[in-house]
């Protein structure tokens, strides 16, 4: 659910937040939401992925269809990719690699302030 | 360890985000390449019609509207020219901004930034050849004319204004693929735009070729091959024009010496190709009794296409027709009373000249006796991913020294210095702005008087009924031979003495025979009292388009437009028999027999699916290769013999040792060379068919029309297999790469009918559907009607949307 939750509030933002910034935005969307919630490294790293990837994999295929595919084409071909879809693929994969990082960066800072916070509260 | 896991993270996250903002190679940053949100996915256009009406700011003086047709060709309403050209950079930029500083960039010699040091030596020649001296000259020619200068910057200022609203995601998708951004638009930027057609048109000469065709196997066989003028030229201006004016005198030099010595390397020249066709028939000949006028001229066919229509409505204006993106104007078009064309003018415009320098510093060249001090211009090529390139160029009173120690030239105290009529500056603006105002022949003779280079033929009809035809430009006056040859650049008499006073340049109004055609033949006959010169004159599409103009008569617009489009092979149906004949008795087996019986009964007509067009071409080509074989294997760069030329040799001289072939010890004559060519022929469409899936070697699918994107690499870019008849020399002259790049018919009544198309689009766009609409219409033959109405009667219907310039003040 957690995850869920997360996933959908990182792809949220960076939507917002790419309508007006550069792409990068959509990394710093995903360390902000793993910064809100707490999840394990690897958890993280799956979410922003999904977010982000299925972000750009959506948009992308929505512009492709939407075109009739006639710039996806001939873009796929400058990058010998047999089909546009291959496009859309390879676009929601950069971005998800992209969200995956940055989803795991959010977490392991997340993680130093809460070691922290336990280890000062059982210590006391 | 908490701590080294998330710096690790951090720094794996920034290196991917540093990685994908980056450009590796030819591989744009991917990061922001493939952002659905930014990158080129926002070049995508909607099939569905996805223009809404926007207002797009301001900065004009009064109210603009450009109201966008059914192929999104632009009318653009203004109250003052200021605002019309100012629009009219604004809409060119939006749809062909990338193309306009692509093309500027290749003119000034600034590709190297954007590609890498594979352009640095195209960069160098470029400003070897003094395109931005060119340029700066034009713009000196005009800066106390108040109305050039306002023109220039009401285009500028307009193209700018698109330029600064831009961010990443509206960038063309070329910016995106090679990763740099546009500059500022400048007058600058359109006058060496200006260059690069005046390259393009006036600078294929061969003088230093002629030279060292001269050097190796003396004048007199040059003189055999290369003769002056055809057997019946049929020229421009009609024979019966009796020129009865005073010619200013031109001072034979005492000695005719060229100089016989030369450069083993001499830089590629503009494709020979470029010309044109126009014509303009009286009514007198018509079915509606009003003149109907028709111009294509013939260019490298290019994607995004080198013309643009569009439509300009201002008080005193009202003009349609095909522009140039990056030059303000209606180049060739129409208004309420006149229609205009233009076919390039076949005048040597470039002439060479030997320069002695006194010493290794160059600073001083030997001139009438005299030493004269040389200028030197730092040119720095800026590279991509590479360091600066310095080259120093040397200028003489005749022009930039192209040629020298550092460039192609290995006498060190030698060099060839270019003559070139572009390089002087001349108001071509001007000449199209009062072009387009024009109301009858004598004020389209006074705009004609601002315009200097490339020299054109310019083809003129009007609703009054006048059709006229003025070979245009600034010619220097010559004496015989002048310019034919590398120059002594010592001497003042192989200096051009002057120039032909305008009037004096060769032209016909309303003649007997009820039309004006040119078609880049010989501009006159002998009688005409200058010498003039070319390397390169046409010799079947002016004579079929006169033969057919004169059989004519009851003319139709559909007719003329025929006309443009017919596919009749002058030149085969003169050779081909003569090549059938020379076959006879070749033992040829059952395979070849066939092939050789499509040409037989061929109708010479290159028709789409005329397979009798096929095997006549490559024959022909390989008969013509073989023989010129020697010349184009020479240590010094030759020419090669013409086709007219050539045509003659074989059927008159068909001994004589061109048809030699030097590997072989015996001596051969015309006739082996035609069947040894027929052999190689066959061989040649056998293996096309078998490379092509067995297909049959129709004509369109052989030749292969290709309309190729400015960036050749960028194939999907490119459209290619186009369905299309003609070739070079036929009056639809469109060969393989090249051919009819803009065609129009209007007829002259009351208000003018007209009538265009060009094998592209409106959009710069490989992402829209306007990038290559055109071409199907365009192959097939058909045209869009041009309809230059005021704004009230324009039909809600077919605007596809609006935009709006705001004035700047409110």
């Amino acid at each position: 659910m957690k995850f869920l939750v997360k996933t959908i509030i990182i792809a949220a933002i960076a939507y917002f937040a790419s309508q007006s910034f550069p792409w990068y935005s959509v990394v710093i969307a995903a360390f902000l939401g793993s910064l809100l919630i707490r999840t394990s490294g690897l958890v993280s790293f799956v979410s922003g992925f999904l977010a982000i990837g299925l972000l750009w994999f959506t948009l992308a295929w929505l512009i492709d269809f939407e075109s009739g595919s006639l710039l996806t084409k001939k873009v796929a071909a400058i990058f010998q990719l047999s089909a546009p879809l291959l496009l859309v693929l390879v676009t929601g994969l950069v971005g998800g690699i992209a969200g995956g990082f940055g989803a795991l960066t959010g977490t392991t800072l997340r993680q130093i302030f809460e070691q922290k916070r336990r280890s000062g509260g059982y210590y006391k | 360890m908490k701590l080294f896991k998330f710096l690790l993270s951090l720094a794996l996250t920034a290196a991917l985000v540093f990685v994908l903002e980056t450009k590796f190679g030819s591989v744009p940053p991917l990061g922001k390449f493939l952002n659905p949100v930014g990158g080129f996915w926002q070049n995508a256009e909607k099939t569905e019609n996805q223009f809404i009406d926007i207002g797009i700011g301001a900065g004009v003086n009064e109210q603009v509207q450009i109201l966008f047709d059914e192929n999104l060709i632009p009318h653009i309403y203004a109250n003052n020219d200021y605002d019309l050209y100012f629009a009219q950079g604004y809409v060119m930029a939006q749809f062909r901004l990338w193309q306009m500083e692509f093309q500027t960039r290749a003119a000034a010699g600034r590709l190297s930034e954007i590609i890498g040091p594979d352009a640095i030596e195209f960069d160098r020649l470029q400003r070897r050849k003094g395109m931005g001296f060119a340029a700066e000259n034009s713009l000196r020619e005009g800066e106390n004319d108040g109305q050039f200068t306002s023109i220039m910057q009401a285009y500028s200022d307009g193209a700018n204004h698109y330029i600064n609203s831009l961010d990443y995601a509206n960038l063309p998708i070329e910016y995106k693929l090679l990763g740099y951004e546009p500059e500022e638009w400048s007058p600058y930027k359109s006058a060496l735009f200006l260059k690069y057609m005046a390259d393009m048109l006036s600078a294929s000469e061969t003088d230093l070729e002629n030279t060292n065709f001269v050097e190796l196997f003396g004048k007199e066989r040059y003189d055999f091959l290369f003769p002056e003028v055809f057997d019946s030229p049929d020229p421009i201006i009609p024979s019966s024009t009796v020129y009865d004016f005073e010619p200013i005198e031109v001072k034979e030099p005492l000695v005719k010496g060229f100089p016989w010595s030369n450069t083993d390397e001499i830089y590629e020249k503009p494709d020979p190709l470029n010309g044109s066709n126009n014509w303009a028939v009286s009514g007198s000949k018509t079915r509606s009794g009003n003149p109907i006028l028709a111009g294509d001229p013939h260019l490298g066919l290019n994607l995004p296409s080198i013309w643009y229509s569009l439509h300009l409505n201002a008080p005193g204006v009202n003009v349609m027709g095909a522009g140039l993106p990056g030059a303000p104007g209606v180049i060739i078009g129409f208004n309420d009373n006149i229609a205009w064309s233009v076919t390039n003018a076949q005048r040597d415009a470039v002439d060479w000249y030997k320069i002695q320098f006194r010493d290794e510093s160059r600073q001083e060249y030997f001139f009438n006796n005299t030493w004269l001090k040389t200028q030197m211009r730092i040119e720095e090529v800026k590279v991509l991913g590479g360091e600066t390139y310095v080259d120093t160029v040397i200028y003489t009173h005749h022009g930039p020294v192209v040629y020298d120690h550092s460039f192609n030239q290995k006498e060190q105290l030698t060099g060839f210095a270019m003559r070139w009529i572009a390089h002087q500056g001349s108001k071509e603006v001007i000449a199209f702005h009062q072009l387009n105002r024009a109301k009858n022949y004598t004020e389209y003779t006074e705009a004609l008087k601002n315009y200097g280079s490339p020299a054109q033929n310019f083809v003129f009809a009007s609703n009054q009924g006048d059709i006229a035809l003025w070979v245009q430009g600034k010619f220097p006056i010559k004496w015989e031979g002048q310019g034919k040859f590398l120059m002594d650049g010592t001497q003042l008499d192989h200096d051009w003495q002057g120039f032909i006073p305008m009037e004096q340049n060769a032209h016909v109004l309303n003649p007997e025979r009820g039309f004006v055609s040119s078609a880049n033949q010989h501009p006159h006959d002998t009688t005409y009292p200058y010498w003039s010169f070319d390397s390169n004159f046409e010799a079947w599409r002016n004579r079929r388009i006169n033969s057919r103009l004169t059989e004519m008569n009851n003319i139709s617009v559909s007719e003329i437009m025929a006309l443009q489009n017919d596919n009749f092979n002058l030149k085969a149906s003169e050779t081909l028999p003569l090549l059938i004949e020379m076959t006879d008795g070749m033992q040829l087996n059952l395979e070849q027999s066939d092939v050789l019986d499509l040409a037989k009964n061929w109708d010479y007509f290159n028709d789409i699916e005329s397979k009798g067009a096929s095997v006549w071409e490559i024959w022909w080509d390989k008969i013509r290769k073989m023989a010129n074989e020697k010349f184009r294997d020479s240590a010094k760069p030759l020419k090669t013999v013409g086709e007219r030329r050539f045509q003659e040799l074989i059927a008159e001289y068909p001994e004589d040792e061109i048809f030699d072939l030097p590997e072989t010890s015996q001596k051969e004559t015309a006739t082996e060379i035609v069947q040894q060519a027929l052999l190689s022929a066959i061989d040649s469409l056998q293996n096309w068919s078998a490379a092509n899936d067995g297909k049959e070697y129709a004509w369109a699918n052989f030749k292969n029309t290709t309309v190729q994107h400015l960036l050749p690499p960028l194939t999907p870019f490119t459209v290619s297999g186009v369905q299309v008849g003609g070739n070079r020399s036929i009056i639809n002259a469109t060969g393989p790469r090249h051919g009819a790049s803009w065609r129009m018919v209007v007829e002259l009544g009351s208000k003018p009918t007209a009538f265009g198309v060009y094998p592209g689009g409106q959009s710069g766009n490989p992402g829209s559907k306007f990038y290559d609409n055109m071409i199907e219409i365009w192959a097939k033959g058909e045209y869009l009607s041009l309809k230059a109405l005021p704004i009230a009667e324009m039909q809600q219907e077919n605007i596809l949307f609006t935009q709006i310039i705001d004035p700047r003040n409110e």
